[in-house]
């Protein structure tokens, strides 16, 4: 964890999905006041009481639950941003696993606060406009088989036109996303071929796939009235592997989070190709270290744990 | 079938428990074979491929990673004392683990 010329650091925002409880036990007092006072920002123009929604977690339901958790969720990889920062840890680059890519750049100082609640309001409204179809959709992750075993099993007793891969994460690491029973099927037959697990994500919506074309608008309408800057911090793309600085750059991107397919293991062989070998995981659980693989043996993943570790907290 | 010495035995479950409080970033000290990987450490199924793709080229074992999905299907390993059971017979036995479940 020293801070030698040599080593290069990449910042990496997990996406959704973690339990928020949990995810902000570890904080101490300081990060706990940080975290509130970005609660408390986001409260005033969100127009979501996320205060109350800490302390009583009942108060919510549906998207509203939805959309609080995800935003608490990122507010909880800032804070961690903020405090590695503070001990002067410094990334080389950041980058952002799925609706992360929002929290990278706000820490990045491409977008404001607000914006990160703009974008995350947009994806809400889509996903509440594809509930009005017939059909529900779900995410779900194959943990054991490659990517061609799950290409088939997709093609063999489901269809690419209902289940699509969402991501790569790592070579036995597969998310696909579609139609909720598809969704569901594949699961099945891949845990019979031999996957070590299989599980729905509950997510209620089909993210990284051309199925929510036709709700996208709202995503893309709200994207459009933001003004991207410059981000401070470069940002690697997951969909290209590009190193994207200027805002334009980080708008396209942020344009591509919706409907594309993600390139996560793609992304970090990148990462380890052009130098990096410290992964600081924003998350306080260690979601990101523990779906990243990483194949340079002198690569390393750092969590918040390992800071305190080193601060001997 | 493979025999194992009781030296392997004693490297693998080394091995294992160094591995998991290193993944879980806990001390070694606090683990025990009742130890739940999933629940008390928050460990996961890829920290286990992790594991079996390290054992497999430490050994230079014949094992397919489906194999071993379809042996833990029908003998799941949570606790690290089903999981160093779980590698000595990946030790003993490679790909036709299979036909032990």
């Amino acid at each position: 964890m020293g801070q030698t010329d040599c080593q290069k650091k990449a910042f990496v925002f997990q996406g959704v999905g973690s339990n928020i409880e949990k995810t902000i036990s570890v904080f101490d007092s300081a990060q706990i006041n940080y975290f509130h006072e970005l609660c408390e920002a986001v409260s005033d123009f969100s127009g979501i009481n996320l205060t109350k929604y800490l302390y009583d977690m009942s108060c919510f339901e549906g998207t509203d639950k939805i959309f609080a958790e995800w935003i608490l969720t990122g507010l909880s990889d800032c804070t961690v941003f903020h405090t590695c920062i503070q001990n002067d840890i410094v990334p080389d680059y950041i980058i952002g696993y799925s609706l992360g890519l929002n929290n990278a750049i706000y820490c990045s100082g491409s977008i404001h606060l607000e914006d990160t609640v703009h974008i995350l309001s947009g994806v809400i409204r889509s996903i509440i406009e594809s509930q009005k179809g017939r059909l529900t959709y779900d995410m779900g992750v194959i943990v054991g088989l490659d990517m061609q075993t799950v290409k088939e099993i997709i093609n063999l007793y489901s269809s690419c036109k209902h289940v699509m891969i969402a991501s790569e994460n790592s070579e036995y690491c597969i998310v696909i996303t579609g139609v909720c029973n598809e969704v569901q099927k594949v699961l099945g037959k891949a845990q019979s071929q031999g996957a070590l697990k299989t599980r729905m994500l509950d997510v209620p919506c089909a993210f990284h796939s051309n199925m929510l074309i036709d709700c996208a608008s709202y995503y893309y309408n709200n994207i459009e009235n933001i003004h991207f800057n410059d981000s401070k911090i470069p940002v690697v793309s997951i969909y290209d592997q590009k190193i994207l600085i200027t805002g334009n750059e980080i708008y396209n991107e942020q344009r591509r989070n919706f409907l594309s397919s993600m390139k996560w293991k793609t992304t970090i062989e990148y990462l380890e190709k052009i130098g990096v070998n410290e992964f600081w995981d924003m998350s306080t659980n260690g979601s990101m270290k523990k779906s990243t693989v990483l194949t340079n043996p002198d690569s390393s993943f750092y969590t918040i744990k390992t800071l305190y570790k080193s601060l001997n907290v | 079938m493979k025999e194992i010495t009781e030296e392997i035995k004693t490297e693998l479950k080394k091995m294992i428990y160094e591995f998991f409080a290193d993944e879980c970033e806990t001390d070694i000290n606090g683990l025990n074979p009742q130890t739940n990987v999933i629940d008390e450490l928050d460990g996961d199924s890829l920290m286990v491929i992790e594991l079996i793709e390290t054992v497999k080229k430490k050994y230079d074992l014949d094992l397919k990673l489906q194999t071993v999905g379809k042996f833990l299907l029908k003998k799941p390993a949570e606790t690290l004392e089903e999981i160093v059971n779980l590698f000595y017979m990946i030790y003993q036995y490679e790909d036709d683990i299979i036909n032990e479940a």
